[in-house]
């Protein structure tokens, strides 16, 4: 390692604390939400600074009763929970066999199957929300979880992409002593390929999650009686007048991110790292 | 001889069972809700829903009726269309040429051994993986007229009178600002690890060599880590643009396009459109516009990013 200069350290000292600063403005909104979420409203009207006088976690209580067309937050989380389950599901498992196929057998149409991956990514596709909008009223979807599963069954997404540069690297010669082992495709697929790729679909599966969790646009526009969570606070947010009960607002809104912090900071290398690994290379 | 043939026959044929039976979903799926879907868009655009007593809503062909309305749109300068296209393209210049680049040079100075780099990076990752509609809602408390944070701050340092009287997310002059600051405080840290990830891919001793020819701190960061990082720039450059056509979810949340359509982009037309005003056909329009244009710019800016990054191999 050369030395630092003294320049160089001045540079990065001054960085420092502009970074401190930016830091200190994503976490003390959030802080100042905490603090408040344990206010009784009257204080909180009264003062929005100190610690509060009288300690209250009746907020956090109260915030479970909260209701969105008679649904509770627990009613919320299952939604929300139903909705992980089943779209991760269908979007890992279709991005994974299409992946798979394509990164490890020779067909025709190949090329264009991955080129058209590509592509599709890049192309602004808000237009067709009108057209998906219509079916979904045509075919009876409109409003129901199936059509959302449906909706996510697409196998040529970002997923895609993660998952393909992954199989292309795990080795061939497993699934060859399958087949010499008498194993069809199928069952070498399932049984040999797979578990070994959990680590990749590990990866996509966890943002996945974080991205159903925290997507509110797609039940607000195809399904908007399933009131998830994210969903359910917009509409509380929509309902918040000026002399709404804050405090538990503070609390319900806090009570909405817990899940995805823990998640995130369980797997937070997992996550930073497949980011940054699974940037698309080429 | 003849038995052999018959078994490599029926090998090929297994492979082609498994292959039709495994890309049977993905590519209905794909001819559904792309083939389809954008030929239906094709076909809405040029359609209307017949609001005759009579029908039972059906849709009918009205030629190039829409267009002409939204061109009509366009030519008014205080239309909400013209506003959209805008905020859209003021965005897209935010996240390409303030966002990106600082998100290269903070990915640079974490990488540079800064202090509490792991934390820094963790921490300013987090906007982006806490719900937007949480993040708006801290955002809006922050600037709220009765209880929020900045005001009292404002007051206290004696700039009192620089708050918008109406509140800043909805008075007409600070609203689109607001929408703006929103998307850089938020939008800073997203890039940061597939940058970092790109940089530290980056051979020591090509930076070592630069070093020994003297080069200095911004000079290495200029001469040798963007040229070498510049897959990633260009790729994270394109999906940028494509912001021009998507980007709806900040307004929505913050203003929900007002004051006076004053913050409305492309996308959020649409989805109003559709969603609000049950508008399929003026949404589905809008969309083939947008596809018109919007994919040979993107086309165009792949092929110059070729060009100004090349592919180096290390």
């Amino acid at each position: 390692m050369v030395k630092k200069s003294a320049a160089e350290i001045t540079i990065l000292w001054i960085f420092f604390v502009l970074f401190v600063i930016y830091a200190i403005t994503l976490l003390f909104p959030v802080a100042w939400c905490l603090n408040n979420s344990f206010k009784y409203q009257k204080e909180f009207m009264l003062n929005t600074w100190s610690f509060p006088k009288e300690f209250t976690i009746a907020n956090w209580i109260s915030s479970f009763e909260r209701e969105i067309e008679g649904t509770n937050l627990a009613g919320m989380f299952v939604n929300s929970i139903i909705l992980i389950v089943g779209c991760s599901f269908c979007s890992i498992g279709s991005s994974a066999v299409t992946a798979y196929c394509l990164a490890k057998y020779n067909f025709r149409g190949k090329g264009a199957f991955y080129s058209l991956a590509v592509v599709l990514m890049m192309i602004p596709s808000t237009g067709s929300t009108a057209a998906i909008y219509k079916m979904f009223f045509q075919i009876g979807l409109y409003d129901t979880f199936f059509g959302i599963f449906i909706m996510n069954l697409g196998g040529f997404g970002s997923g895609f992409l993660l998952l393909y540069g992954f199989f292309k690297n795990l080795p061939w010669s497993y699934a060859e002593a399958g087949f010499i082992d008498g194993a069809s495709h199928f069952r070498v697929f399932f049984t040999v390929m797979l578990p070994m790729a959990v680590p990749g679909i590990a990866a996509v599966a966890i943002l996945t999650c974080i991205g159903i969790w925290n997507d509110y646009y797609t039940v607000y526009m195809y399904a908007p009686s399933i009131i998830t969570v994210a969903y359910g606070m917009q509409r509380l947010v929509a309902q918040t007048s000026y002399n709404a009960n804050y405090p538990e607002l503070f609390a319900l809104m806090l009570l909405s991110m817990i899940p995805v912090i823990v998640v995130f900071c369980v797997f937070q290398k997992t996550i930073m790292n497949n980011t940054a690994v699974g940037g698309l290379k080429g | 001889m003849k038995k052999i043939q018959a078994i490599t026959l029926s090998a090929k044929w297994k492979e082609r069972i498994f292959l039709l039976t495994m890309m049977a979903i993905p590519v209905a799926h794909f001819l559904v809700f792309f083939v389809y879907i954008n030929l239906d868009t094709v076909a809405l655009s040029f359609q209307s829903l017949d609001r005759s007593p009579s029908s039972s809503g059906e849709y009918i062909f009205v030629g190039w009726q829409n267009y002409r309305e939204i061109f009509r749109g366009l030519t008014s300068p205080y239309s909400v269309f013209t506003k959209a296209i805008r905020n859209s393209l003021l965005l897209f210049a935010l996240n390409n040429f303030v966002l990106l680049p600082l998100g290269i040079l903070f990915a640079y100075l974490l990488h540079r051994k800064m202090p509490l780099a792991g934390a820094f990076r963790v921490i300013f990752y987090l906007p982006s993986i806490v719900s937007i509609v949480v993040l708006t809602m801290l955002f809006s408390f922050v600037f709220d007229s009765t209880n929020g944070i900045i005001n009292p701050v404002l007051e206290r340092l004696g700039l009192g009178h620089i708050i918008p009287e109406d509140g800043w997310l909805r008075s007409r002059d600070t609203a689109m600002k607001m929408v703006l600051l929103y998307c850089f405080w938020a939008g800073i840290g997203g890039n940061i690890p597939l940058l970092s990830g790109a940089i530290q891919r980056i051979p020591e001793e090509l930076r070592e060599a630069g070093r020994l020819d003297g080069v200095g701190f911004f000079g290495e960061l200029w001469h040798i880590v963007i040229p070498l990082i510049g897959t990633t720039v260009s790729t994270l450059y394109m999906f940028g643009t494509t912001v021009i056509f998507t980007i709806f979810l900040q307004p929505k949340l913050l203003t929900g396009g007002g004051p006076d359509g004053e913050t409305y982009t492309i996308a959020l037309y649409i989805v109003e459109s559709i969603r609000e005003s049950g508008e399929l056909t003026m949404g589905a329009t809008v969309g083939i516009l947008c596809a018109l244009i919007g994919t040979p710019i993107v086309a165009i800016t792949k092929r110059l990013l070729e060009k100004i990054f090349p592919t180096y191999e290390y």
